[in-house]
Parts: C-alpha cells; structure tokens; sequence
C-alpha cells in the first residue's frame, strides 16, 4: 500500500466512529497531506486554519505555561472541530477531526488518538 | 539553425530558447513516482495544437487510457495515431494503425518487432510529426542494444522530419546502463519526486539549468510552488493581493483586519500556489512564526503613501526570512496621488526588486508573483536533493 493508501484507509477507520463525520492531516505549516472531509469544505484553506488554530494553541500553553497542548476544540452549534497533533513536536503534523454535535467525545478522542499515533507510524 | 518546437511545459521553453530541437531525440527520465506520461502528453497536446502530427507507442497501457487520460486534463489528442502493443496480449481487439501481433514480453521477438513497428511508423506517417516512446523500460533486458536503436532514431528523425520522446521510468537500473543511453539522446529531462512529510514534490530538470518543481492538474503540468508568504506593515494590502490572485481566498479577519491568517490558493494557466498572508499589528507577531514555516518566497508589500511604515517593513522581512529565501517588494498603492515611486521605495528600503502596482484593481499582482517565481527557481533549491 503507498503511503496516501495507508493514509486513506486510516482516515476511514475513523469516520467509522459514530458522530464523526470527517478528517484531515495537514503540515504543521498549514499545507493540506489529505482529507476526507465532505466536498464543499474548502480544504485547502481549512489545512491553512487548522495549523493557525494549533499553533494558536501551543502559544497560549507556552505562554501559560501550561505544559503540553492536548488539543484545540472548535465548539459550535452545529459541531465540533477537534484538533491533535500528530507525534510531539511542533513541526509535527495536525490531525483535525469534525465531529458531529451529539457524539461521544470520549470515544473519539481516543480514537482520534489511535488514528495520530497510526499516521506518525505510516510518517516515519 | 534548427527549428526550435514548443513543449508547452512550464520554464521548460524558456530554458530551451524557445522548445526542443526539431529532429532531435530527447529522454524523459522519469521517477516512479512521476507521472512522465502526463508529462510527455502536455507536449504531444502542445504539439498537436500547433498542427504536428503525432505517433504514440504504447506498451503498458492501452490507447483508450491516454486519449481518456488527454481527456480529463484538457489536452488536444486528434491526431494521434497508435501503435499498440498491450491490446493483442490481453485479447483485446483494438482499432489503432500499427498493432503488435506478438505477446507484449520482454523477449527477443517483441523487442525486434516493436521496433520494426516503429520503424514503419516513422516512415509511412509522413513528415513534421512528434513522435511518443512509453515506455522503453519494458526493453530493459536489451539495455546494451538501447543506444543502437537510439542512433538510428535519430537518423530516422532526420530523413522523416520527426521529433521522438522517449520515456523511459527507472526502477532502479545499474547506473552505467542508464548513463550509456543518457548519452546517446539530444536532450535528457530528468523528473524527480522527493518528500518531506507525506507531502510529495515533484521536479524536472534539464541540463544544468534550475531544476522546476510542478504539479500535474487537471489543466495538465503546473510551475508548483507550495507556499509564499506574503507580509507587511498594517493596512498595506495584504489580504487584498491574497484576494486578488486567489478567487477562493479566505481571510480570519475582524473589522477588516487580519487577525491570524489569509489563505489563497492561486491556480492560474502554468502556475499553482499556496499564498499566506499574515496579519500586520505586532501584537499579532507572534503568529508569524507558524505561518512562516517552510517557505519558499515573500511578497513584502508596502503602502507606497506611507513612507513612515517603511521601518516596520523591514524588521517584519526580517522575522520572517531565513536562509536568504528570496523575496520581492510590492509598492502597493500606485494609483493614489501621493505614491511615492518604486524606484524611490527601491532607494529607500534597500532591497533589490521592487513592483509597483496596485492589489485593489489587480495591476502587477500576477507580475510580481511571477518575478518572485523566477527569484525562487534561480536558487534551485533541490540541488543535492532527491536521487
């Protein structure tokens, strides 16, 4: 399997959870590596978002002194984005997972979890 | 001199003094994981829209999957005349002009009778044609006889007035074998893939000249350059370059300012792009490290009425520029009365290229992305990289 394969199969495992509804793995620099997410999503300036968003994030924990960032959540009405880094580091990429609004969390965190440390490994 | 024919690839002409010599032989040594067919068939689109006629040989595919393949990407394929060597092994019947009655093996047979094939290609398809090889690795086993038949292409080419591609995709033949046929062909494009987290970069090269990052689309192969920032003071412009050069530019602003980010992504005829902006307040300086990862270029675009903003302009390419990336200076603003002129801007800030122009109606922003591109390439960046 080439590696955007291994990256397609790993994204649809997660889209099997219940209530998510989409993912995408970006460049922690804002370029888009792939998505599943619905058509009309523009992706390419999400990716873009999504990388702003974290850093955004490891900025406050950093300035906080807050230890490291977990993840960034987007919480709306009608959704939540959720928002991971995939591996340790700040150059690491971003996994970024829109969830509907009444999914179990706690399931998709871990999967979300799951997912990063599979794609770290299809990475190296 | 030699006629020179137009390839329609990005730079490639440029580089070329005007395309690939009429008559010659030219390689495209490809990486597998370019797309060298795509590739090859932008000049046979190239070519067929400039009147030539074209032969393609084909070995592992079939002639419906170049002609659906020259579909979705737009490019001109009447004209095309097959010689097909895949149909007959899978049983397939097939219309195309010159059609290998042999199973397509790598055996003695199939290697002498595809090239009689060509042979007769070349003579009864009359003159002023390109003529396309995909692909000569399926002949591998007879690399030592390659160079032979090459010569003798080229002496075909002469007395048929055609130009021969020859793609040939190494899977990792002995060195020695791919340079001995290198050296036979009038010209060598060498496409490249290197990656860098997950994200694939292809490239192509010609003689000692930059090597060319692109992309293939659906409007066929695009100069790709994956990210330029574009930065300056507050209220230069920025977000309005990023939007005039992208239609599906997203900007995070509140009130009109940038407060984290512009997004464009710029797909324009030859040329494909990420563009960046980033928003102008120091307080949002901080962000600018994100966003300045990885880049390639940085438009530094100035409000040409507001020389006082001239300082911050520099301590902001200052941030953001590592490495000597290149980057040129947008004198934005040059409608209004009191623009100060790029050559004065140029004197003022110290720096080598300046634009003017103005975001808002579009004068010079696709100049200076232009100017910006060729700052990039001249660093050639993939130098030592790759293979």
């Amino acid at each position: 399997m080439s590696k955007e394969e291994e990256l397609k199969t790993a994204l649809e495992d997660l889209k099997n959870v219940s209530g998510v509804v989409g993912s995408a793995v970006v460049t922690s620099d804002g370029l888009l590596i792939y998505s599943d997410l619905p058509e009309s999503v523009n992706k390419r300036a999400l990716a873009a978002m999504a990388a702003a968003i974290v850093g955004t994030g490891m900025q406050v924990t950093k300035e906080l002194e807050m230890g490291m960032l977990n993840e960034v959540m987007v919480e709306a009405k009608e959704g939540k984005f959720i928002s991971i880094s995939v591996g340790t580091d700040e150059e690491s990429p971003i996994l970024s997972t829109l969830v509907s609004p009444r999914a179990n969390l706690g399931l998709v965190m871990l999967e979300m979890e799951k997912a990063a440390k599979r794609i770290q490994r299809i990475m190296e | 001199m030699e006629m020179k024919l137009e390839t329609g690839i990005p730079k490639l002409d440029d580089f070329l003094e005007g395309g690939i010599e009429s008559k010659s032989c030219v390689l495209v040594l490809a990486d597998p994981l370019v797309d060298a067919a795509t590739f090859v068939q932008q000049i046979v689109s190239k070519r067929i829209s400039e009147g030539d006629k074209c032969v393609y040989l084909l070995t592992n595919k079939l002639p419906d999957d170049v002609e659906r393949n020259m579909y979705q990407h737009g490019f001109a394929k009447d004209k095309i005349v097959f010689i097909d060597c895949l149909s007959h092994t899978i049983g397939k019947e097939s219309s195309a002009s010159y059609v290998l009655k042999l199973p397509i093996t790598n055996g003695r047979p199939t290697w002498e009778e595809v090239k009689n094939l060509w042979r007769e290609a070349m003579e009864k398809e009359g003159e002023h044609k390109f003529a396309v090889w995909d692909c000569l690795e399926t002949f591998m086993g007879f690399a030592e006889e390659i160079p032979e038949f090459i010569k003798e292409c080229k002496e075909l080419n002469e007395k048929t007035k055609t130009t021969s591609a020859f793609i040939l995709t190494d899977w990792g033949y002995k060195k020695e074998e791919i340079e001995k046929i290198k050296e036979v062909f009038d010209l060598v494009i060498e496409t490249a893939t290197i990656h860098k987290k997950l994200h694939y970069l292809n490239y192509y090269k010609v003689d000692d000249k930059p090597a060319v990052p692109f992309q293939i689309t659906l409007t066929g192969v695009s100069l790709y350059i994956p990210k330029i920032l574009v930065t300056g003071p507050y209220n230069a412009g920025k977000s309005t370059l990023v939007k005039q050069l992208s239609e599906t530019a997203v900007s995070i602003d509140r009130l009109g300012t940038t407060v984290a980010l512009d997004h464009g992504y710029v797909e324009r005829k030859g040329f494909v792009c990420n563009l960046f902006g980033t928003p102008g307040q120091e307080r949002f300086d901080w962000i600018m490290e994100v966003l300045s990862r990885d880049i390639w270029g940085v438009i530094l675009i100035v409000d040409s009425t507001q020389p006082e903003t001239f300082p911050r302009a520099l301590e902001m390419l200052e941030k953001v520029k590592k490495e000597h990336i290149p980057f040129v200076v947008f004198a934005n603003k040059q409608d209004l009365e009191n623009a100060l002129s790029p050559e004065e801007i140029k004197e003022r800030l110290g720096v080598p290229i300046v634009i003017g122009g103005s975001a808002l109606k579009g004068e010079n922003t696709e100049k200076a992305l232009l100017i910006l591109f060729d700052e990039i390439l001249k660093r050639n960046v993939f130098r030592g990289e790759g293979k």
